[in-house]
């Protein structure tokens, strides 16, 4: 056996060029799957992370309306039979195993045709007005990085101050100062006292234009206020919305769902329920739809990959014609039919194999430098690469399974005469 | 007994009807023995010489080597046959090109699973009987004719086989090589090695201790009677060139 891979590799180096030209195919129809699957998966990891916020794992539980698709939210109405969540119900949720953090708050969206809600600069500034508590920023993965926290004073003692997020920082007051700058909601002043934005780690990360549609609309400009500050200028401290972070990723389901049975005990109204929000699903979506993508390309590439193998059969044959005399040679110094046949199968293994390995080098670096230029995420998978290499060597085995048999075959005589 | 022929044939189909290339052949060849088989192109000796090779079987008759009815051989056993008893040598040598001499006398050792180690040392022990211990590590193309049959003969006896088959082992070769290989054969054949040897060249032929003459697929063991070998007989006499 090792004899007869060093006879391959001697025949492939004394035709380098041809047996180039030869494993070119299964190069390019091995690199090109590579370079697809790298790219499918890394965009499916990079939909996965941004989707569940980069790893913080947070789960939205929202109060949705009987026969409606919209979340309903402070200020819109005020169903009946709707109570703050109360201390019990906050005490299960933060005993939920899966749940790490949770979070109440309340929240109020200001449209583009709400006036005089928020106005800075004699301006209407469409946002979203949450009234929130000391746990927010700390389920969320968010940080303040520029002025300060909220204090217990603040909540204490119904402090009219605002934090707010980098979106609303840029639009209000792009480079310049935010701290100190002062709000008018609903005709009174509010102080900015702090900006926060995503912790670093919980950065979605936007290179193309779908990332883009996919992530940009959920980071809206936001304010942020004390909860017990909240009721003074909306009057109310109703709905409460939930969000709690799972301790893993995958128990992120199964945290929404409890909390939302453990919110749903204090619903007292048939035309509200919680409910969690479910990634899985659209993860998945998302996911399908790159597969089916992927199949199809994958498709395409092994056409490529079947000209290879053709292109491997082809010379192959060429290669059994060409040594006729060393095959009847060797049959007569007693040679048998498999040692022969051994021969040229690990010739051909060995050819293709070689493509292989080269096919999925020349992916990986194809795919590092189209990920590098288009700023897309590749993730090079272990089975990927193991299925590039066994697809290859069962390439020279299928294709090479003909010539080989051929050679076996030869008739020594005519094959000695033959020169 | 090395060889022992009863009455084979062996015909080829040729359109519609057979011909028939060795006729009623009986050939008996004992162990040690040396001998040479004449005959002009054509004549069938070819086709003999093949079938004493286990590369092709006989239509009729039986054919013992060493005791073994090759008739009744698989394929399989035909060519453990080729490569254990037998040892060809070739009008043309048929080396692999771009193998080193040792790794083409290491070539049969390989089929009988012979280790690494011990291939080299008896490959190398080979080439050393032939006189070539300085060029193990030449590749045919550095070797002269002389040399490179010289290289086919150690590689025909490396896996000590009872006989050698040569088929015009001096053909391409020039006469003083061709002595070279001829004195080669005459101390393997007094070491015991049983040499049957095809040519058509009388010179060559009276090497051997016994010489055969095959002709229109007949084979005459009375070789000193054969008309063919009379004429030569003449044209050296005579000083005509040979052909």
């Amino acid at each position: 056996m090792n004899e007869n891979i060093r006879l391959a590799f001697q025949g492939i180096w004394s035709h380098k060029l041809r047996s180039f030209l030869t494993m070119l195919g299964v190069i390019i129809g091995i690199a090109s799957i590579m370079t697809i699957v790298s790219l499918i998966e890394g965009t499916n990891q990079r939909l996965a992370e941004n989707l569940r916020g980069r790893g913080n794992n947070v789960v939205f539980i929202d109060l949705k309306s009987s026969g409606s698709e919209y979340n309903v939210t402070a200020g819109y109405e005020e169903p009946d039979g709707l109570y703050p969540v109360s201390d019990e119900i906050k005490e299960r949720i933060n005993n939920i195993s899966e749940v790490k953090y949770a979070t109440y708050f309340l929240k109020y969206n200001v449209s583009e045709y709400d006036q005089k809600v928020v106005r800075y600069n004699d301006k209407d500034i469409p946002c979203d007005l949450l009234g929130i508590d000391e746990n927010y920023f700390r389920t969320l993965g968010s940080v303040v990085t520029e002025g300060r926290d909220f204090q217990s004073t603040d909540f204490s003692r119904i402090k009219k101050v605002l934090i707010i997020n980098r979106v609303a920082r840029e639009n209000l007051f792009g480079r310049g100062k935010a701290i100190g700058e002062q709000i008018e909601i609903k005709g009174d002043i509010y102080t900015v006292v702090g900006v926060c934005e995503r912790a670093d780690a919980f950065k979605p990360k936007i290179s193309t234009y779908s990332d883009y549609v996919n992530y940009m609309n959920q980071d809206g400009p936001e304010l942020y206020m004390p909860k017990s500050t909240f009721a003074f200028p909306f009057g109310f401290d109703l709905p409460e919305t939930c969000a709690v972070r799972a301790k893993e990723s995958d128990k992120m389901q199964s945290a929404g769902v409890k909390a939302q049975r453990a919110l749903q005990t204090g619903v007292r109204s048939e035309r509200v329920y919680y409910e969690a929000e479910d990634f899985s699903e659209s993860i998945r979506r998302q996911q399908e739809q790159q597969q089916d993508m992927s199949n199809m390309l994958v498709m395409v590439a092994s056409i490529a990959l079947l000209v290879g193998g053709i292109g491997v059969m082809n010379i192959m044959l060429v290669s059994v014609t060409e040594r006729t005399p060393e095959i009847g040679l060797k049959k007569a110094l007693g040679a048998k039919k498999r040692v022969i046949l051994l021969q040229f199968l690990t010739e051909s293994v060995v050819l293709t194999t070689l493509g292989g390995v080269l096919g999925i080098l020349a992916g990986i670096g194809f795919a590092s430098v189209l990920a590098y230029i288009s700023d897309m995420d590749v993730v090079f998978p272990i089975w990927a690469i193991l299925i590039g290499f066994f697809f290859s060597m069962a390439v020279g085995i299928v294709f090479g399974a003909m010539p080989a048999v051929q050679a076996a075959k030869l008739d020594p005589i005519e094959a000695l005469r033959r020169e | 007994m090395i060889i022992d022929c009863r009455n084979i044939c062996r015909s080829f189909p040729i359109g519609d009807s057979f011909v028939e290339i060795v006729k009623n052949v009986n050939f008996q060849m004992e162990e040690g023995e040396y001998v040479a088989i004449m005959g002009p192109s054509g004549s069938g000796k070819s086709t003999l010489m093949n079938m004493l090779g286990c590369l092709d079987t006989p239509t009729s008759g039986e054919l013992f080597l060493d005791g073994v009815d090759v008739g009744k051989c698989t394929d399989d056993e035909l060519s453990d046959l080729r490569l254990y008893k037998l040892g060809f040598v070739f009008q043309n040598y048929q080396l692999l090109a771009r193998q080193t001499a040792l790794q083409n006398v290491e070539l049969p050792l390989t089929y009988a699973k012979v280790p690494k180690d011990e291939r080299r040392e008896r490959a190398y022990e080979a080439l050393k009987k032939v006189g070539l211990e300085d060029r193990v590590n030449h590749e045919p193309s550095q070797l002269s004719g002389g040399q490179k049959q010289r290289v086919a003969i150690a590689r025909a006896i490396v896996n000590r086989p009872k006989l050698i088959l040569a088929d015009e082992p001096t053909g391409a070769l020039d006469s003083t090589s061709g002595r070279q290989v001829m004195e080669l054969f005459h101390s393997l054949n007094e070491e015991g090695m049983s040499i049957l040897m095809i040519t058509h060249d009388i010179d060559i032929a009276a090497h051997a201790a016994r010489i055969a003459v095959i002709r229109d697929g007949v084979l005459n063991l009375n070789a000193e009677m054969d008309p063919m070998i009379i004429a030569r007989r003449k044209e050296r006499e005579n000083g005509v060139k040979q052909v």
